[in-house]
């Protein structure tokens, strides 16, 4: 908005504002400019096509190095750990440690083991014979929840700090 | 006064262009484009380098739409043109290439002159043609030895009409800074235009001032 307020002294900026040439193109003419811009609405509109994964994508070529080496470290120690604790114990028989006595009396195979007709729960020493019981690996590995949590913990924090990368570049 | 507060209708136009309406790119910095044009025409020294500059400018503006903030984007956009014309400058001193000139001016206060447009007074009378080029020469020739930040200021404001804050919106600092630069640019252009004419003190009333 030009200030009309502006006394004709200045004769230097008057003879200065005279010589100065004016704008003669148009830029949205220029077959470059057209060119760029059709090609940047089709990129915007494939991104956006992309969706989710082409996100992830996005994520994982703009995460900070440190972070996403932090991520694959943190993932690699609760994969590695995840096995001996809960993962492995389902692979037997489909159950848990913690589902194996409630569901143990109407098992068939199991239930033949105990006396005919008994509706009472197995005993100690039928519970110990189960091949699909397995708290005493779970006992032996006391260390092993530990490092669960921390590989859990490291791969929230890397997540985190990549998350927090992008929104600090994308201010 | 556009700024801090955009209009609706800008705020319209900025939605529309994100979501890929070219008409509405182009309506929403239709306004601005002269202002950015001269100013890169300032820092590039020819229509052709400004011309350069401003297409590059709407290519990023419009590749940076998504995450412009919607305040002042007649600054945010001015801005974009002054750095991309500054960026062709500095290639073109790594590159030096061999102007081509259609005009025969021999000293360098004759390239304004060879560029303008033909000014209607000045084409009726040769002699007032004659010393307004000599009076643009001089403060182009001041203009060009104090720095780029000064120089922007005091053109918005002597040349071009602007206020303080308008500047300080366009240029994207305070009205403090703005009137601090204003005052410092004037001061030195003033020894700069005395050293010029010896015995006269031409930058006296050259850049007085709308505020004294």
């Amino acid at each position: 908005m030009i200030n009309d307020r502006r006394p004709p002294a200045a004769e230097h900026a008057d003879a200065y504002r005279a010589s100065e040439p004016t704008r003669q193109r148009d830029p949205f003419a220029a077959p470059t400019l057209q060119v760029a811009l059709a090609s940047e609405t089709e990129r915007r509109a494939k991104h956006q096509r992309s969706g989710r994964i082409g996100l992830l994508v996005n994520l994982f070529i703009n995460a900070p190095r440190a972070g996403l080496a932090s991520a694959a470290l943190s993932l690699a120690v609760l994969l590695a750990t995840l096995p001996t604790g809960g993962v492995l114990r389902m692979d037997g028989g489909g159950e848990s440690a913690l589902q194996a006595p409630l569901s143990v009396a109407s098992t068939p195979t199991i239930g033949a083991a105990s006396p005919e007709g008994s509706t009472e729960a197995p005993s100690a020493d039928a519970k110990a014979a189960d091949p699909f019981e397995a708290a005493e690996p779970l006992d032996e590995a006391g260390g092993l929840p530990w490092l669960t949590i921390i590989g859990g913990a490291g791969l929230l924090f890397s997540l985190i700090l990549i998350e927090r990368s992008r929104r600090r570049r994308h201010a | 006064m556009k700024g801090v507060g955009e209009t609706e209708e800008r705020l319209r136009l900025l939605a529309a262009a994100r979501r890929g309406d070219g008409r509405a790119f182009r309506a929403l910095f239709a306004p601005d484009l002269d202002l950015a044009w001269r100013i890169a025409l300032r820092i590039a020294g020819e229509p052709v380098g400004a011309d350069d500059a401003l297409q590059e400018g709407l290519i990023s503006a419009y590749r940076a739409l998504d995450r412009v903030e919607p305040r002042n984007l007649r600054g945010w956009f001015v801005r974009i043109v002054q750095n991309a014309a500054r960026d062709a400058l500095r290639r073109e001193r790594r590159r030096p290439t061999l102007p081509i000139r259609s005009g025969e001016g021999s000293d360098g206060s004759d390239e304004r002159g060879a560029v303008a447009e033909p000014q209607a007074g000045a084409a009726s009378d040769p002699v007032l043609a004659a010393e307004r080029g000599e009076l643009a020469g001089e403060l182009a020739a001041a203009l060009e030895q104090i720095p780029e930040e000064r120089r922007t200021a005091i053109l918005l404001y002597d040349v071009d009409g602007y206020d303080y804050a308008e500047i300080a919106e366009i240029t994207g600092c305070s009205v403090g800074t703005v009137k601090s630069r204003i005052s410092r640019g004037r001061e030195e252009l003033r020894r700069l235009l005395a050293g010029l004419r010896p015995g006269t003190n031409p930058g006296d009333q050259a850049l007085r001032g709308r505020d004294d």
